[in-house]
């Protein structure tokens, strides 16, 4: 006997593409999004549910760009009735470009930190070595990742101490700023100081909190340039950190483009030189060791000119050297001592 | 709504392309925010294929022009999200509407005209 039991009737669950478009209603307005954020979901929904398919992946293309357009107009005019004008329109939409550009780079800074990390095959470690070249000539990945979270905690902190919208123009003046300058910053407080606003929240809690949000980003962009400036000029004695690895790698590429091989040797004895990888039974071989092992990046070098065969030749002759017993590493050089 | 300028239309005129098609698409009757949306797509051949965004905002300044209204009457309350709404034309819309295509038919007719006299060899 077989016996059927009705399903109970329950309210479909919200997809979770129409509960990530209610996110981004954010993006809007707080009027706006409180007189017609739930009709967007709901036409949102619906829009979801005649995709053919009902697959997200049709329908996001021409909804973000619907939201990055029509949000940016609301921003703008919103600033422009608010006491911006003109001026403050060609912020807000300044702002808007300026927090796309950074979030597109902070996205692509993620997804090749995720791609370097987390695969563990040939092709990473040669994504690593990118990575490590980068790292030495000045460009700081983790750091530009890093700032670039640590920025949306003003905008964060405003919205949730004040809820208010200005949050998100917090946010996006100070993206502009790193993008732009830290002297951006006070700019915005100047702007948000003399243009009036038509505000629930009285005007001197809201200055207060634009001039700190502002001094916080101004002072401590200051004493994150300070603080760079003196961890590359004095690397911590004894540290094997990337920071020392990056520092003193900088310094072996001078020493090779002065062509001095014996303070080149010398620092590699001191175990100075990042790159430097590891065989499986954890034998330390050089650049040249590696390229004859098909996976290094003397391509790389060479593709940089004259500096770069200088350091190739440096480390050819460092090869050789090791290769002839001429010089030999030192015990304390184990296995992620050279910048891993 | 603009207050003695509703016997004088051309202040609404010209409408731009996304509210002058959600004035035509509720110049078919009441219709929620999904429902215009594919009336837009649908009315402009699939050249116009509206967001969410763009749709509210320009319900947004319609409302505030008061060419459209929110509509009271649900066509099926038990069937419906409460979270729709329906949107319709007020009588300054209908007569913004009308008149918008009024212009755009002289628009049509007198390129046309030109269009067939340079055909024939003539200067329009």
């Amino acid at each position: 006997v077989t016996v059927t039991v009705p399903r109970p009737t329950l309210t479909p669950p919200e997809p979770s593409a129409a509960r990530l478009y209610g996110l981004l209603l954010t993006l809007y307005p707080r009027s706006f999004r409180d007189r017609f954020g739930d009709e967007m979901r709901q036409a949102f929904a619906d829009l979801l549910a005649h995709t053919a398919g009902g697959r997200p992946s049709r329908l996001w293309p021409r909804v973000l760009r619907d939201l990055v357009a029509s949000a940016g107009r609301e921003r703008a005019s919103q600033l422009a009735a608010g006491g911006g004008g003109r001026a403050g329109a060609f912020v807000a939409a300044a702002a808007a470009v300026a927090l796309l550009v950074t979030g597109g780079s902070a996205a692509q800074v993620l997804v090749a930190l995720i791609l370097l990390i987390a695969l563990p095959t040939v092709g990473a470690v040669q994504l690593r070595q990118a990575w490590l070249v980068r790292r030495t000539t000045g460009a700081l990945p983790v750091a530009r990742l890093g700032v670039g979270v640590a920025s949306f905690l003003p905008g964060v902190v405003w919205l949730v101490a004040v809820g208010d919208d200005r949050g998100f123009w917090i946010v996006a003046s100070i993206v502009l700023s790193l993008v732009c300058g830290f002297g951006l910053a006070a700019v915005w407080a100047v702007v948000t100081l003399v243009s009036p606003r038509r505000r629930s929240e009285p005007a001197s809690r809201r200055r207060a909190v634009a001039l700190l949000a502002a001094a916080v980003l101004v002072l401590g962009g200051m004493a994150g340039v300070a603080y760079n400036s003196y961890r590359k000029s004095r690397p911590p004695p004894g540290d094997h950190s990337a920071a020392r690895a990056s520092a003193e790698s900088r310094a072996l590429w001078d020493a090779a483009r002065a062509g001095d091989l014996a303070l080149v040797t010398a620092m590699i004895d001191a175990c100075a030189d990042p790159f430097v990888h590891f065989d499986d039974g954890g034998r330390a071989r050089s650049n040249a060791e590696e390229e004859s092992a098909g996976w290094g990046n003397r391509g790389h070098w060479e593709s940089m000119g004259a500096e770069g065969r200088a350091k190739l030749a440096a480390y050819d002759e460092i090869a050789r050297r090791l290769r002839a017993g001429e010089a030999t590493w030192p015990d304390r050089c184990g296995r992620g001592a050279a910048g891993r | 709504v603009r207050k003695g300028v509703t016997d004088d239309l051309t202040p609404f005129l010209p409408l731009p392309p996304a509210p002058l098609h959600i004035v035509l698409a509720l110049n078919r009757g009441e219709r929620h925010g999904y429902a215009l949306m594919a009336d837009v797509e649908e009315l402009s051949g699939g050249v116009i294929r509206m967001g969410p965004g763009t749709l509210y905002g320009s319900i947004k300044k319609l409302l505030a022009q008061g060419l459209i209204e929110e509509s009271d009457t649900r066509p099926d309350p038990t069937l419906d999200d409460r979270r729709r709404r329906y949107y319709r034309l007020t009588g300054l819309g209908q007569r913004v509407c009308q008149a918008e295509l009024d212009r755009l038919s002289t628009l049509l007719e007198r390129s046309g005209s030109a269009a067939s006299a340079r055909l024939l060899g003539g200067r329009p």
